[in-house]
C-alpha cells in the first residue's frame, strides 16, 4: 500500500447524455473505498458513458462525491480507455512520458522498472503500432499506473485478447492494486475469471442501473444471470 | 460524446489568438510538416501550372496581336493576385489538409483526445491551434515562394518555346506593395480555411475505420469549395475597394 | 538537401512507373472486354450524382474568378466586347477543365480510393479472390472508367455553369452587358475548342481513375494510411493534371 488515501464514490441522482441524446442515468450508488466492482452489461448500455464522466471527460448532472478524499477536486482518476487512447505517431516512452509529466516530474527509472515488471522492457522505443495486442494493453495499463491514480477505471481492455493474456493482465492489475489501493471499476462483456475477486458488481441497461451489489445477491432469474456467464 | 469536440474546436480556433497558450515548439514542428510536406507538390504544381498559362497567353498573343511584349508584366501579376495563391491553396489542402484531418479523426476513433484532456493537454490549444498557425504562416511562405516558381516556369517557357530572354520577360515593375498584400492576405485566409475545414472534419468524425478513412476526402470537398468562395470574395472586396 | 532530393526522385520514380504498368494492365483488361458493364453504368451514375452539387458550386466559383480577370482586361484594354469571347476561351479551354479536375481529385478521386481502402480493410480483396473473382473487372476496371467517362460528362455542364457565372457575375459587379456577352461566346469562340476541352478532361479523369485506383491497390489499409493515402493520392494526380495540362498545351500551341 502506499500513503495515498484510499477513495470511495458516491453518485446521487447522476445523470449523463452521450451521443445520439443517449440518457445513462439517473443513478444511484455507492462504491466502497478499495474495493473492485465490475461493470456489466449489454452493448449501448452506457458503460463507457459512465466512465468518461466519472473522470471528468463527460460533463454530468447530480451529484458525484468522493468519500476519504481531502479535497473532492484534488482525487486522481485514471481511465484505461478501450481504444488505447496511445498517440499513434509518438514512442511508447513519449506517451508514457506525456501522462506521467501531467501528474508530476518525469522519471525514466520508474517508467523502465515499471516496463520490465509487466514484462514488456522492449516497448520502450516502439511505436504503437509495432506492438502486439497483449503489449498494447500491457503499455496502457502502465500509463495509467504511473499517474498513480487513486481510482482506476478500465474500459474492456481485455477485448480482443486470448484467455491468457486477458488471465495474466487481470493478475497484474490485481497485484498493482494490492500494492498501491486504488479503487477499481472493470467495465467487461466476459467477467467470467474475475468472478471471485469482484466485491460488487454494477449492472447497466438501456442507461439505468439494473442491479448494484455482490455478485452473490444477485436475482436468481436467468435474465439476470447471464450477465454473469462467460 | 460530441462535448469534447466541441470544446477543442472552440479551443482550437480561440487558441491561435493567444500565443501563452500555444506549444512553441509544436509550432516548429507543424511549420516544418507544412513546409516539407507541401513544398515538393506545390513547387511542382505551380511550375507545371504557370508554364501552361504562360505558354497559351503566348500563343494567342501572337497569334492574334502579333505582339508577346505585353505577357511579361500581365503573367508576373497573375503570380501574386490570382492564380498563384489558388493553384498553392489547393496544393496544400490535398497535401495537407487531408492529412491533418485523418489525423484527427485517428484521434478521435482510438479515444488519444480523450487521453490528451485527461493528462491535462488542452489538446484544442496544444495539439491544433499549433497547426493553424502554421497552415497560415506556411501558405504565405509557401505562397510567395510560388511566385517565383511560377515566374521560372514562364521564363523557362518563353525562352524555350518563344526565344524570348528572361530579363526581358522579367518585368518586377508590375509589381506593386498592394499585390504582395493581397497575394499575402489570400494565401493567409486560404491557410486558414484549410484549417477550419480539416478541423472541422477530422474533430466531427463518424464512428468507425470507413468514417475515419473518408474524413479526409471530406475535408478536401469542402476545402476545395471554401478556397473558391474565399477567394471570390477577397476579389470582389479588393475590386470594391478600388484596387 | 541532397539526400532529400533523391528520396523525391525515387519516390517520384516509383510512384510514376508502377501505374505505366497498371494503365496497360487497365487497357488491356477493357480491351478484352473485362470490365463490368453493370458496375461501370452503376459507378457513373453514382459518381456523377455524387460530385453535381460540388461541381455546380465550384464553376460558380470558378466563374466567379474569370469575371473578375476578364473584367480587370476589358478595363485595362477598354475591349467589354470581348468579354465573353475572353470568359469562354478561359471556360472552355484553361481555367475550368484544370480546376474542375482538381474538383474531381478531391471529391471523386479521393472518395474513391477511400472506399477502395474499406474494402480491402473489410477483407473484400480476399474474400473476392478466394471466391475465383476478377477484382479489376468487377470493382477497380468499372471505378477507373466510370470516373474518367463521368469528367468527359460533367465537361459541358461545368462549363455552362462556369461561363452563366462568369457573365452574370460580370454583369452585376462590371456593368457588363450579358447580352453582349453571350453573343460574343457565339460569334468568336471556335467550337473546336470544346473538343480541345473535352480531349483534356477525359486524360485528367482517367488520370484520376489510375491514381485512385494504384494508391488503393498499394497503400497499407490501417486508418492512418487510408487517410494520408486519400490525401497523396489527390495531391499526385494534382501534380500530374497539371503537368498533362502543360505537355497537351504545348502539343496544342506548337
Amino acid at each position: 500500500m502506499t500513503g495515498i488515501p484510499t477513495i470511495g464514490l458516491h453518485l446521487q441522482q447522476f445523470e449523463v447524455r452521450g451521443r445520439s441524446d443517449f440518457q445513462l442515468g439517473p443513478l444511484t450508488a455507492e462504491i466502497v473505498p478499495g474495493s473492485f466492482v465490475g461493470v456489466l452489461g449489454a452493448a449501448q448500455s452506457g458503460k463507457s458513458l459512465l466512465l468518461a464522466s466519472l473522470c471528468g471527460l463527460v460533463a454530468h448532472k447530480g451529484k458525484k462525491e468522493f468519500s476519504n478524499a481531502q479535497s473532492q477536486d484534488g482525487v486522481n482518476i485514471q481511465l484505461i480507455f478501450q481504444e488505447g487512447g496511445l498517440l499513434e505517431e509518438q514512442t511508447v516512452q513519449a506517451n508514457l512520458s506525456l501522462a506521467q509529466g501531467a501528474f508530476g516530474a518525469v522519471d525514466l527509472q520508474i517508467q523502465n522498472a515499471l516496463l520490465s515488471r509487466l514484462g514488456i522492457e522492449q516497448a520502450n522505443s516502439l511505436l504503437p503500432r509495432e506492438l502486439s495486442g497483449g503489449m498494447r494493453k500491457r503499455v496502457l495499463l502502465a500509463r495509467a499506473l504511473l499517474c498513480e491514480p487513486q481510482i482506476l477505471l478500465i474500459d474492456n481492455v481485455a477485448a480482443g485478447l486470448d484467455p491468457n493474456n486477458a488471465q495474466k493482465l487481470l493478475e497484474l492489475v490485481l497485484e498493482f492494486k494490492r500494492e498501491q489501493g486504488f479503487t477499481l471499476l472493470w467495465v467487461t462483456h466476459e467477467p467470467g475469471p474475475m468472478l471471485s475477486h469482484l466485491d460488487q458488481v454494477m449492472i447497466l441497461q438501456e442507461g439505468q442501473l439494473l442491479f448494484m451489489g455482490h455478485q452473490d445477491t444477485l436475482p436468481e432469474t436467468e435474465h439476470f444471470q447471464s450477465y454473469l456467464q462467460v | 460524446m460530441s462535448s469534447l469536440a466541441q470544446k477543442v474546436w472552440r479551443t482550437a480556433l480561440r487558441a491561435q489568438l493567444n500565443p501563452k497558450l500555444l506549444g512553441e515548439k509544436s509550432f516548429w514542428q507543424r511549420l516544418s510538416q507544412v513546409g516539407n510536406g507541401a513544398f515538393w507538390i506545390v513547387a511542382g504544381v505551380t511550375f507545371f501550372a504557370g508554364a501552361a498559362f504562360c505558354q497559351q497567353a503566348a500563343f494567342q498573343a501572337q497569334a492574334l496581336l502579333g505582339d508577346q511584349s505585353f505577357i511579361g508584366p500581365e503573367y508576373i501579376v497573375l503570380a501574386f493576385k490570382s492564380f498563384g495563391p489558388l493553384v498553392v491553396a489547393l496544393a496544400l489542402m490535398s497535401k495537407v489538409g487531408s492529412a491533418f484531418a485523418a489525423e484527427l479523426a485517428l484521434m478521435r476513433q482510438n479515444q488519444s483526445l480523450d487521453a490528451l484532456v485527461l493528462y491535462k493537454q488542452n489538446p484544442g490549444a496544444r495539439w491544433c491551434a499549433p497547426m493553424g498557425l502554421a497552415l497560415t504562416f506556411g501558405a504565405v511562405g509557401l505562397g510567395l515562394l510560388s511566385t517565383v516558381v511560377w515566374e521560372l516556369a514562364g521564363m523557362v517557357v518563353m525562352y524555350g518555346f518563344h526565344g524570348i530572354m528572361p530579363q526581358s520577360f522579367f518585368r518586377p515593375d508590375a509589381i506593386s506593395r498592394e499585390l504582395v498584400l493581397l497575394c499575402c492576405i489570400k494565401n493567409a485566409a486560404f491557410g486558414q480555411s484549410i484549417y477550419w475545414v480539416s478541423l472541422r472534419s477530422g474533430l466531427f468524425v463518424g464512428h468507425g475505420t470507413t468514417a475515419t478513412g473518408f474524413s479526409p476526402t471530406q475535408a478536401m470537398v469542402r476545402g476545395v469549395l471554401l478556397i473558391l468562395f474565399v477567394n471570390l470574395f477577397i476579389d470582389f472586396v479588393w475590386l470594391r475597394l478600388g484596387f | 538537401m541532397n539526400t532529400i532530393f533523391h528520396n523525391k526522385l525515387v519516390a517520384i520514380g516509383k510512384h510514376t512507373l508502377n501505374p505505366v504498368g497498371f494503365v496497360a494492365y487497365a487497357l488491356l483488361c477493357l480491351l478484352r472486354g473485362q470490365v463490368d458493364l453493370r458496375e461501370f453504368i452503376r459507378h457513373l451514375y453514382r459518381f456523377i450524382y455524387g460530385v453535381f452539387p460540388i461541381v455546380l458550386m465550384a464553376c460558380i466559383g470558378v466563374g466567379g474568378v474569370v469575371a473578375l480577370q476578364g473584367l480587370e482586361y476589358v478595363a485595362r484594354y477598354n475591349a467589354s466586347e470581348v468579354f465573353g469571347w475572353a470568359a469562354g476561351l478561359s471556360a472552355f479551354r484553361d481555367v475550368a477543365p484544370l480546376l474542375l479536375s482538381f474538383v474531381l481529385a478531391n471529391a471523386v478521386g479521393a472518395r474513391n480510393t477511400a472506399e477502395l481502402l474499406a474494402w480491402r480493410a473489410q477483407a473484400g480483396e480476399v474474400s473476392f479472390k478466394a471466391l475465383g473473382i476478377h477484382t479489376f473487372r468487377i470493382i477497380e476496371g468499372p471505378r477507373l472508367f466510370a470516373l474518367t467517362v463521368a469528367a468527359l460528362l460533367l465537361y459541358p455542364i461545368a462549363v455552362v455553369a462556369t461561363l452563366v457565372s462568369a457573365i452574370v457575375f460580370a454583369g452585376m459587379v462590371g456593368d457588363q452587358n450579358v447580352y453582349a456577352s453571350f453573343y460574343s461566346i457565339y460569334h468568336y469562340v471556335p467550337l473546336a475548342i470544346l473538343g480541345a476541352g473535352l480531349l483534356r478532361l477525359g486524360c485528367f479523369g482517367f488520370l484520376i481513375g489510375v491514381f485512385s485506383v494504384y494508391f488503393a491497390r498499394t497503400q497499407r489499409f490501417d486508418p492512418l494510411s487510408v487517410g494520408k493515402g486519400v490525401g497523396r493520392a489527390a495531391a499526385i494526380s494534382t501534380l500530374l493534371i497539371c503537368i498533362l495540362n502543360f505537355v497537351l498545351t504545348a502539343l496544342e500551341t506548337l
